[in-house]
């Protein structure tokens, strides 16, 4: 039965029908015991399961990350919060040194089944360290998959799927999309890690997108339509790993490009897609990759984060640009 | 070792082409890294060009005194290992500075890429496909980009070339001609006088064509040397003889063969000449037909042709072509006498056949056709 529910919703029936599922999944970070989270995605879930599985630690990031080695080391599987993009800097020793490397490490022998959840990106009018984009430093990091997921169905098949990966997956939430309302029923089945999805279709361009800059790239679909061009919007959902089969379909069918991504623009996602689309359908390409992103700037003041982040005139532009090439 | 092409760099201060004042080096020259090789006046300045590479001077490009466009190829160098200059140029010197980006979109591409064209990859792709020389496409897209409805244009009807795909009819002589090419011929002339012949034809009603089949048969059966192929172990003579004969049509050169002019009298030849003839440009000739043929000859003259030197046909080591027969300025008993005449341009494949071989069956020929009565005695 189809349910009305938000992304923060679905996510917290994600983390307990998982818990439910396996004892040895943990969950833990800051303010995720007795408060339920900032986003409220914890919520209840130490009430029902327990201090010992769900609980809170002290405002030390890297002590987060390194509790999820040792706990995955003893068979656990742990499933951290760091509760914004821009507190999760302080882990990344434990996450590039150790959690990415501990199985190549060990030849195999020690895995890290290791989630590690950052609510990430901007549109909340959020303070500094509130909006960081920080896929980039995770998805160059050999070892890690990195998912972001861009609506509430989406948000619980994926997490889902994080938790039963043998492998660290970095989780990366859409910090604006948590209130937005999707009815969905809420289900395993579906694509898993690894692969996109269509979330629009269309002939004449693809819009690259994740994240809330699916909804962004939807919505400038739609404008588009109106004037006759037809983009289809890829929502990539994994950055590692990354579906070329149905990039390099969508380059074949459209024949041009645009990526839109809220990090900034130089070595974001953009960068690797356009480098990827070339190795893999170069002379399908009717003009050039197009990037729409964030400037490279550090994010900006509340005020100015809407000028800031790809918008639908930035989006539409592009496209435009690209099919008129 | 590589070859390596150095294009007249930009010489500064936005000029576009300089001239060669003089070469301080030869084609065949060794030079070092700096060398001075050529100096080059402006409208500004004279400039020494120091080498860019350590190496052999393969060709220089232009002559003292000519004008060379900034970008245009001006020496091909042999260096050696791969590509690239082998050190870096002089820092010093405002010329060899830019030497080695002089490829860039301002000077004209002489290499034949079209690297230098704007176009999408997919259009480059488009064109490889259609076989489109991109540059010499004109871009109508934004900044004079190549589109694909330009390449599309391109391959159709181009502003100043059309494309015409080659018919599988064409693409068989192409094939044939350039096997034919590749065989060692050299071709002789001969000329007849047709005066007898003219008179014998107009008696028995038929075009000089069968006359000139019937007397080459009976020629062969005296000189059987030249009915024969090269088998390359052995010499292939051919008991029969089997006179292709070429026939222009719609579709292109076609040689049916007839199959046993040896048995067949001048107006049985001439009848399946027609015969052959209707069926090749009614396009219904069998397969057969324009098999086994072991001599050629080509009616040149009907449509003018005076002599020429015709190509050999697969299989056979001599192919004559007939002259249009015309009145000239012949020399008989010491005096110029104005006679129909006509050239015979006699090809043969020089592996197999000599000049004395094929000059006495010709002698033979000539005589026959000069004295056409010997040929009434054929079966009819």
């Amino acid at each position: 039965m189809a349910e009305s529910v938000t992304m923060s919703a679905a996510l917290n029936h994600a983390l307990r029908d998982a818990m439910e599922a396996d004892p040895r999944v943990l969950v833990f970070g800051e303010d995720v015991g007795r408060l339920g989270g900032v986003f409220r995605v914890t919520v209840g879930l130490q009430e029902e399961f327990g201090e010992a599985r769900v609980f809170d630690t002290p405002i030390a990031e890297a002590g987060i990350a390194g509790m999820c080695v040792g706990l995955a080391m003893a068979g656990w599987k742990p499933v951290a919060e760091m509760q914004f993009d821009g507190f999760s800097y302080p882990a990344l020793d434990q996450v590039i040194s150790h959690i990415a490397k501990y199985r190549n490490r060990t030849k195999a022998r020690v895995a890290m089944p290791v989630v590690i959840r950052i609510p990430s990106w901007g549109g909340i009018k959020g303070k500094e360290h509130h909006g960081e984009a920080p896929e980039t430093y995770y998805v160059h990091t050999a070892g890690l998959k990195v998912v972001a997921p861009s609506g509430a169905l989406d948000a619980y098949r994926l997490l889902r799927a994080a938790i039963e990966d043998p492998d660290p997956v970095i989780f990366l939430e859409p910090k604006s999309r948590y209130w937005a309302k999707e009815s969905a029923e809420l289900t395993v089945e579906g694509p898993g890690i690894g692969r996109a999805v269509v979330a629009r279709p269309g002939d004449d361009c693809t819009i690259v997108a994740y994240g809330a800059m699916v909804h962004r790239a939807l919505e400038a679909a739609e404008a588009l339509a109106a004037e006759g061009v037809g983009a289809r919007v890829l929502d990539l959902r994994s950055l590692v790993p990354l579906d070329e089969e149905t990039l390099a379909a969508c380059v074949r069918e459209t024949g041009r490009v645009v990526v839109v991504h809220e990090a900034a623009r130089t070595l974001g996602m953009g960068a690797e897609i356009a480098a990827r689309v070339m190795e893999l359908a170069f002379d399908h390409l009717e003009a050039p990759v197009m990037r729409v992103t964030g400037y490279d700037t550090p994010y900006p003041p509340a005020s100015l984060e809407e000028l800031w982040l790809p918008s639908v005139e930035r989006i539409t532009e592009a496209v435009r640009r690209a099919v008129s090439y | 070792m590589a070859l390596v092409e150095f294009r007249l760099p930009d010489l500064g201060e936005g000029l576009e082409e300089g001239e060669i004042v003089r070469w301080l080096v030869a084609e065949g020259d060794e030079v070092e890294l700096n060398q001075p090789i050529v100096e080059v006046e402006t409208a500004k300045a004279a400039v020494e060009i120091p080498s860019p590479y350590a190496g052999r001077i393969a060709r220089l490009h232009a002559g003292a005194g000519a004008s060379v466009a900034v970008g245009a190829a001006l020496i091909t160098f042999e260096v050696a290992g791969g590509r690239g200059p082998v050190a870096p140029a002089p820092s010093n010197d405002s010329a060899s500075l830019r030497v080695f980006d002089s490829a860039g979109p301002t000077g004209p591409d002489t290499s034949g890429s079209t690297s230098s064209v704007a176009a999408a990859p997919a259009v480059r792709a488009l064109a490889k496909r259609l076989g489109v020389d991109l540059s010499s496409v004109v871009g109508t897209g934004p900044d004079g980009r190549v589109t694909r409805a330009d390449v599309e244009r391109g391959a159709g009807s181009g502003d100043d070339l059309e494309r015409v795909p080659v018919s599988p009819t064409r693409g068989a002589i192409a094939r044939n001609l350039a096997a034919a090419a590749a065989v060692p011929q050299v071709t002789t002339f001969r000329t007849v006088d047709c005066t007898a012949l003219e008179g014998f034809r107009e008696e028995l009603g038929v075009s000089p064509l069968p006359v000139f089949v019937a007397a080459l048969v009976v020629t062969l059966a005296d000189h059987p040397a030249l009915n024969s192929s090269w088998g390359d172990d052995a010499i292939l003579l051919h008991r029969r003889v089997r006179v292709g004969v070429a026939t222009d049509t719609e579709r292109g050169l076609v040689v049916p063969v007839l199959r046993d002019a040896g048995a067949s009298g001048i107006a049985d030849i001439g009848a399946q000449i027609a015969r052959l003839a209707d069926a090749a440009r009614a396009g219904t000739l069998s397969p057969g037909d324009m098999k086994g043929a072991t001599i050629t000859v080509s009616n040149t003259g009907s449509y003018g042709s005076e002599a020429g030197t015709p190509l050999l046909s697969p299989g056979c080591a001599v192919t004559v072509a007939l002259g249009a027969i015309r009145p000239r300025a012949l020399v008989v008993d010491g005096r110029v006498e104005a006679r129909p005449a006509c050239t015979l341009s006699v090809t043969f494949d020089h592996r197999l056949l000599d000049g004395a071989t094929v000059g006495r069956a010709l002698t033979d020929l000539v005589s026959l056709l000069e004295d056409p009565d010997r040929l009434r005695d054929l079966p009819r």
